[in-house]
């Protein structure tokens, strides 16, 4: 039987990479109106960078998540 | 001489790396070796930050790696101090190693996929090499773990660059390389 607590975390866990899922899909459709306006607002290029990395970093939570309740790190 | 600009980078290299630095790690096993890899996977951020901003991306690793290591109960100043300090040396390696062969990070060319493939194992190794010797000397490993560590450092380090880095500098170095602060002029 799966605890409450790791369904929770796992609900939200999925909703993040959902998200991130749904973020990439919206990049790539809108890749070349990125690009035509990053060119009079540079901050949005500073914002997309860092944005990918943050996104990056939660998904490499989510991995290290799992992995340590594997290692016997975290217990549920 | 120090900007906000260069002070955002490091403030958010520091901002992204310090809560994987405390939480992201995961031990794999080396078959053959006596000890677990640290699969360490704040590298592969820092060192992106550094291949394309410089100093202040790896300045921003180290902070983290201070700040981060000192959450562990045990550890001492100088282990905090050696490790995150060898964070600081390791992503300079792979930048010098870059600088010297005329490599870009974008990873597009023959000569930029080899100074990553050279420069990421060689940075861990001189960082394994600096934090397990000093380790050594303050008397906190024995000799017989010392090159234990230092090839556990080797893999681990590389292992998690090579993964999380690879697809940060090809998804994104097109971007960065828009950005003044980008380091790079071709």
């Amino acid at each position: 039987m799966v605890s409450y607590t790791m369904l929770f975390i796992t609900s939200v866990y999925a909703l993040a990479a959902a998200v991130i899922a749904v973020d990439i899909l919206e990049r790539r459709a809108l890749k070349e109106e990125f690009e035509r306006v990053v060119q009079s607002k540079n901050f949005l290029l500073y914002l997309r960078v860092f944005k990918v990395l943050m996104e990056a970093a939660i998904l490499w939570l989510i991995v290290a998540f799992f992995g340590q309740i594997l290692m016997g790190w975290i217990s549920l | 001489m120090v900007d906000a600009r260069k002070m955002a980078v490091t403030a958010v290299t520091a901002g992204l790396c310090l809560p994987l630095a405390l939480f992201a790690i995961i031990l794999v096993p080396i078959p053959g070796l006596p000890a677990a890899s640290g699969f360490w996977i704040p590298a592969g951020f820092y060192f992106v930050m550094t291949l394309w901003f410089g100093v202040w991306g790896a300045l921003g690793g180290h902070i983290a790696t201070f700040l981060a290591m000192g959450y562990f109960q045990g550890f001492t100043l100088q282990v905090w101090a050696d490790g995150a300090l060898g964070d600081l040396i390791a992503p300079l390696v792979a930048l010098s190693v870059f600088k010297l062969m005329g490599a870009r990070p974008d990873l597009r060319t023959r000569k930029d996929k080899i100074a990553w493939l050279v420069g990421v194992p060689l940075a861990s190794l001189v960082c394994g090499l600096w934090v397990h010797t000093v380790n050594l000397y303050f008397g906190v490993i024995t000799w017989p773990f010392w090159w234990v560590g230092v090839v556990t450092y080797l893999v681990g380090d590389s292992l998690a660059v090579f993964i999380v880095g690879t697809p940060l500098l090809r998804s994104l170095t097109n971007y960065v390389k828009q950005s003044p602060m980008y380091i790079w002029k071709d």
